[in-house]
């Protein structure tokens, strides 16, 4: 715990020093205090545990020019929640985010991010898992673009993902009690894109590899993707985007492997049919982690939508929609799990409306209602459903 | 005749006037950026028409040039409607300093729509990638989308900038709908039982 404080710290001195040196900064700071109603706090089927909460939710970003060729962005999102009737009654998240860009010349421009987030929070589990659901994840991600010609540009990337749990016998531990969910994620990607039609048309070729190994004799999955892109600007209101390809994948479940073979999707569409409404959604599909001790990794489907709308200049009204389809198949189980062997099917879905109301140039004030639901055909995976009511302050400096 | 001509005009100044005092928020005048958003979509038919009389003259070297021309018009005509479109949101939205950021912008467009018109055409999609990243960060959370967004954590710098720009929007509607604050991925869910 000591060494997690002592890099929040490392991490906000870096902050303030880069802010404090650079040529101009701009600082935001927006703080959410929110009053509301959880009616199934640990997520569980039966004797579900309802409380009312006070949160806390602060933003903190500096976006800072270092130079005429780099600029920086951090953001730092800290959220503390009371829960007046669950155990423990204090949790928290903290969420640290840095980018760099940076112009090394006219044809090469370089982008660095890491992203940060420890999440503390005791008491959550009563399933399979250990009840100490605290973790520490940190993504780091870099990427090279390079100009070729006056209509095409190569972009390079690597990103290193990890995961840390507090509970050793859950992050760490023995493979044959349920442990070893620490994991390890290294990505790389590399595309060439190309203007088909200048500021309309960009086309993309590209692959993706990503290595992703579980903590000790556990296991993982490799994954390579080929795929073909295509960036649309329809119109000024309109703008598209899709990636369609394959990837080959072979999962590690300890002592043998699984190869298979699936689609790689990934497309998007972007309306804004008025100055005053926005709407976008995506759709993916594509291997990834389990999210669960048992398998080693999924099929995961996702779509995801949103929606903004200004009533009036100071009415506004947003709304988003998530829905994740996780197929588990029976080859991808651990080798040291001893239950039974299956496949799986998991839904998980959440719906979030919240309207606020402008009441003078910083302040707002809000109303939100968010329900979650997760299904499995399956008694391996537990089942919920969730709603959470609140309404909130708003300050924005 | 000519009296009630200058009749006419000076009670459609008068009300142009009234129109611009009513459309002013702090720095920013709506009237005059709608004439700079005039300006260039003149400036692009304007180059579209050089463009089709090179056509006509079949001088390989004049097509190109005008069609370069052309199409870096054009491009400067979408960052204005753009910045007009962000300019009009935040206007409604009482955001001063957002609509003064798009109003610079709007600015910066037209002198691009001119500069491109005269042949000053950026010469590469690295500086123009650049160029638009910075621009890009000129709202409160330092990604397209709207002001007051949170950044998109989640972004990937190895994805196109067209991909980037779209996730920074979507995150943006998650974020400001979600109850937890929003800094989760799509789906992510809680620490939860298994």
């Amino acid at each position: 715990m000591m060494n997690k404080t002592g890099f929040m710290l490392v991490a906000l001195a870096s902050v303030s020093v880069a802010t404090f040196g650079a040529r101009e900064r701009v600082v935001r700071f927006q703080n959410h205090v929110r009053v509301g109603y959880d009616d199934n706090v640990y997520q569980t089927d039966d004797d579900k545990q309802d409380t009312m909460f006070i949160t806390d939710i602060v933003n903190l970003s500096a976006k800072i020019n270092i130079s005429s060729r780099t600029d920086a962005l951090l953001y730092w999102q800290p959220e503390f929640r009371y829960r007046f009737d669950a155990d423990p009654e204090l949790v928290s998240y903290q969420d640290l985010y840095a980018r760099l860009n940076h112009a090394v010349s006219q044809r090469a421009f370089v982008t660095l991010s890491d992203r940060f987030r420890y999440q503390d929070k005791d008491g959550q589990s009563d399933l399979g898992a250990t009840p100490n659901q605290n973790y520490l994840e940190n993504e780091l991600m870099g990427a090279v673009d390079y100009t070729l010609s006056s209509l095409s540009l190569v972009k390079v990337g690597a990103g290193y993902e990890l995961r840390r749990w507090d509970e050793e016998a859950y992050g760490g531990g023995d493979t044959m009690t349920g442990g070893n969910n620490d994991y390890d994620q290294i990505t790389a990607d590399a595309s060439y894109i190309r203007d088909l039609k200048a500021n309309t048309t960009q086309g993309i070729l590209g692959a993706n590899y990503v290595t992703h190994a579980y903590n000790g004799d556990r296991g993982g999955f490799d994954s390579v993707a080929g795929y073909l892109g295509v960036d649309q600007n329809f119109n000024p209101n309109v703008t598209g985007n899709a990636r369609v390809g394959y990837s080959f994948s072979d999962v590690d479940t300890g002592s043998d492997n699984t190869d298979s073979t699936s689609p790689y999707l990934q497309a998007g569409l972007d309306f804004n049919p008025t100055s005053r409404t926005t709407l976008n959604g995506s759709v993916g599909y594509s291997v990834y982690r389990a999210e669960n001790s048992i398998y080693n990794a999924q099929d995961r489907f996702n779509l995801a939508l949103g929606a903004r709308q200004d009533i009036t200049a100071k009415i506004s009204l947003a709304g988003s929609m998530s829905y994740t389809h996780s197929m588990y198949d029976a080859d991808y189980t651990r080798d040291s799990y001893t239950g039974v062997i299956e496949d799986a099917n998991d839904d998980y879905i959440v719906l979030s409306l919240r309207a606020s109301y402008q009441v003078n140039r910083n302040n707002f004030l809000e109303a939100g209602y968010e329900y979650s639901v997760r299904m499995t055909d399956t008694d391996l995976l537990g089942e919920y459903n969730r709603n959470v009511f609140d309404i909130g302050w708003r300050l924005r400096l | 005749m000519k009296t009630k001509r200058y009749g006419i005009q000076g009670f459609a100044a008068g009300l142009a006037a009234l129109l611009i005092a009513g459309t002013v928020v702090a720095d920013v005048d709506q009237a005059t950026a709608a004439g700079d958003l005039a300006e260039v979509s003149a400036l692009a038919v304007e180059a579209k028409a050089n463009l089709a009389a090179a056509a006509l003259g079949g001088d390989v070297d004049a097509i190109t040039e005008a069609g370069k021309r052309s199409d870096a018009v054009d491009a400067a005509v979408a960052s204005a409607q753009e910045a007009y479109s962000a300019m009009e949101r935040a206007i409604a939205g009482g955001d001063q300093d957002a609509a003064s950021t798009a109003s610079d912008d709007l600015k910066a467009a037209v002198q691009a729509a001119r500069d491109a018109f005269n042949g000053v055409v950026p010469e590469s999609i690295a500086k123009s990638a650049h160029d638009q990243w910075k621009e890009s960060q000129t709202n409160t959370g330092g990604g397209p989308g709207r002001a007051g967004d949170a950044p998109n954590i989640y972004d990937v710098p190895w994805q196109s900038q067209g991909l980037r720009s779209f996730y920074q929007g979507l995150f943006g509607s998650f974020w400001s709908s979600s109850a937890f604050g929003g800094s989760r991925g799509f789906g992510e869910r809680d620490a939860t039982p298994e």
